[in-house]
């Protein structure tokens, strides 16, 4: 039966407009990844726009195209210019740059690219079989068992709160605040509208996600300048040698297990999961000692989890609605304008588009591959576009983004608004992703919580007995408790560090 | 002390206090027992927590280090300045010049600030990117994008 959806799903996807759409997002993924200071989530908010007017399957198939493409063409500039194009690629610049310094680019991103199909490839693979089972079990779920599990999925906001819980925190509330304007979903009284009939559906998520992400970059941009690296063409290398294949295959699939994995675990993106893998890469090595100064293993160890994460992470966002990283939390948006829901009713209801996501995932893998093989000497001159052009481009895109999904003049100051508390968020580094995380988990939060007072007449001992909900609180607590303390840890290496340095100076 | 932080608390506090006062007249529900105002009193006494929390941080000089200190002087927040007044008149004028004008001058006017001084080529890329995105959107996905007093 699965298999049938499955062959179903593929002969959606290999239809030629389906086909070439896939394609299409993934060249642009690939470019949008390769570009430094572009990333994986800016892209697909950007590019949203062009998919309004398409059918749901060529739609999503190009914003997966787009995701798939971003996460492997991050390590394009990580091993060329020792600039991570996206974060996920920040382990890549390890030993991929060394590698180019020993004039080896040409092995470094022919491994990149292997290592980032078979990761992906395979994350796809256990996301398609992996999601239906979860969503079996989340259509038992009611009013408290959401509200556990949007609970969980916020409790992952110190995890990507970068360098201080508090302002995480402050970010997650200010959110989930943003997140009650509009009509209440109980009672439909207006909140916090000022008397704006533009407001009443609340802020619209494409234009206060195109502010947060790509805005805020604009602005930045333009304060700080800096020089564009040049690049100089590498010796090209289709594919690893066999030699390289054999020493690092064991590597590739542990580091495929781990980054799917970490993706699954909501709030854990790519870029700690190719850190995770490198480190188990790095420890398990018979030469550890080499890890750092051109290791291909190294390389591999990340490209594979970074791009295993991307399957990984479309797990909870399609089978219980709670997206795994910034990435999935937009492709969730973008499902959303599309007249779905993600979640266990989508098995139900859709299982038809939800065959066709997971053929459309394999698909965009397939399409990295080759456009990774025989795309490199393209991406090699992309990286050296000027900033001074780029900005402008992103600047448009995003007014022209804000403003198609409702042909509205207020959705282009709704983003320009969020453009500058973006700006302001970054320069005093209070992060965004939780903003995001609370825009899509505060409404489910508070509507389930309300229902779920209405069936216990108003007795909160119901979140407790239920043992689903009861576990998900729990495993919520937990989580906050643990992202807490290696926080903490975190900030204190962080802090002895900075007076090492003071130090030193 | 760390102005930034203390800036950021007391915006958090003012917030929340405007959240609890104006959810203070939300109606109350009898049948719903949670109202309107529940949840965002709730998230609102969070921020306000917090936003305390970094306040007395920073008063007491225990503010960690991050962020790019805000100089007045430094000729990128000029830059930035600029850019987003700038973005705040281009929304402005957006409807009553249309796209293909605003855009044009606005993305040659953010190269200039980027110090860009070809202005033949900066020229050729403003239009050129500004028809491409009105083309795609107009023609190919049907979106009609501003055309101002030219339409």
């Amino acid at each position: 039966m699965e298999l049938e959806l499955l062959l179903k799903g593929f002969s959606v996807v290999l239809q030629p407009s389906c086909f070439g759409l896939i394609l299409l997002g993934t060249v642009s993924g690939v470019l949008i990844g390769s570009l430094p200071g572009l990333t994986a989530t800016m892209g697909v908010a950007l590019l949203i726009p062009f998919t309004f007017g398409l059918p749901v399957h060529q739609g999503v198939g190009m914003l997966l195209g787009i995701f798939c493409g971003a996460i492997y063409g991050g390590s394009i500039s990580a091993i060329l210019i020792r600039t991570p194009g996206t974060p996920a690629a920040a382990a890549t610049v390890l030993d991929g740059y060394p590698l180019n310094q020993k004039g080896e680019a040409g092995r470094a991103l022919s491994m990149s690219i292997f290592a980032s199909f078979v990761g992906g490839f395979s994350g796809a693979l256990i996301m398609t079989f992996a999601s239906p089972q979860i969503s079996k079990v989340a259509l038992e779920f009611s009013a408290p068992e959401y509200f556990g599990l949007a609970i969980f999925g916020l409790s992952i906001i110190i995890s990507i709160s970068g360098n201080s819980i508090v302002k995480g925190i402050i970010s997650g509330f200010f959110g989930m605040l943003i997140s009650t304007i509009g009509l209440d979903p109980m009672a439909g009284y207006p909140r916090f509208t000022f008397g704006s009939m533009d407001l009443f559906e609340g802020p619209a998520f494409i234009p206060t996600l195109i502010g947060l992400f790509a805005l805020s970059e604009v602005f930045k941009g333009v304060e700080v300048l800096y020089k564009q690296e040049a690049v100089k063409m590498v010796k090209q290398q289709l594919l690893p040698s066999l030699a390289d294949i054999k020493r690092t295959w064991v590597t590739i699939l542990k580091s495929t297990a781990i980054g799917t994995f970490i993706g699954s675990v909501p709030g854990a993106g790519s870029d700690i999961s190719a850190f995770v893998a490198y480190g188990e890469a790095k420890r398990s090595s018979k030469n550890p000692e080499n890890f750092g100064k051109g290791e291909i293993s190294g390389v591999a160890a990340a490209e594979a989890a970074n791009n295993a994460c991307t399957g990984g992470a479309m797990i909870p966002m399609l089978s219980l609605g709670v997206p795994g990283d910034a990435v999935t939390a937009v492709l969730l948006g973008a499902l959303v304008i599309q007249g779905l829901q993600p979640g266990p009713l989508l098995f139900k209801d859709h299982i038809d588009i939800v065959y066709s996501i997971f053929a459309g995932m394999m698909m965009a893998n397939f399409f990295m591959f080759l456009v990774g093989i025989f795309g490199i000497r393209f991406f090699v001159k992309i990286i050296s576009i000027e900033r001074s052009f780029l900005i402008p481009i992103i600047f448009l895109l995003s007014i022209v983004g804000a403003y198609s999904m409702r042909n509205s003049l207020f959705d282009v100051g709704l983003a320009i608004v969020f453009g500058i508390i973006g700006y302001f968020m970054q320069r005093y580094d209070f992060p965004a992703s939780p903003i995001l995380l609370s825009l899509i988990l505060g409404p489910l939060a508070e509507s389930s919580l309300r229902r779920a007072m209405i069936v216990s007449q108003g007795d909160f001992s119901i979140l407790f007995t239920r043992p689903i909900s009861l576990t998900l609180i729990i495993l919520a607590v937990a989580s906050l408790i643990a992202s807490a303390i290696m926080q903490v840890r975190l900030e204190k290496k962080m802090l002895a560090e900075q007076t090492r340095q003071d130090n030193s100076d | 002390m760390k102005i930034p932080d203390i800036i950021a608390g007391i915006l958090g506090l003012l917030i929340s206090v405007h959240v609890i006062y104006t959810a203070h007249f939300f109606p109350e529900d009898k049948v719903l027992l949670l109202g309107p105002s529940f949840f965002p009193t709730v998230l609102a006494a969070g921020l306000g927590i917090f936003s305390l929390l970094l306040l007395t941080t920073a008063l007491r000089g225990k503010s960690r280090p991050g962020g790019d200190p805000f100089n007045i002087n430094d000729p990128g927040v000029h830059r930035a300045g600029i850019s987003l007044l700038a973005t705040i008149v281009y929304c402005l004028v957006l409807s009553t010049l249309g796209f293909i004008l605003t855009s044009t001058v606005f993305l040659f006017g953010l190269m200039l600030l980027l110090k860009r001084r070809d202005y033949l080529k900066m020229a050729a890329v403003s239009l050129g990117v500004t028809l491409l995105i009105y083309g795609i959107f107009n023609r190919l996905l049907d979106i009609s994008l501003p055309a101002g007093f030219l339409g």
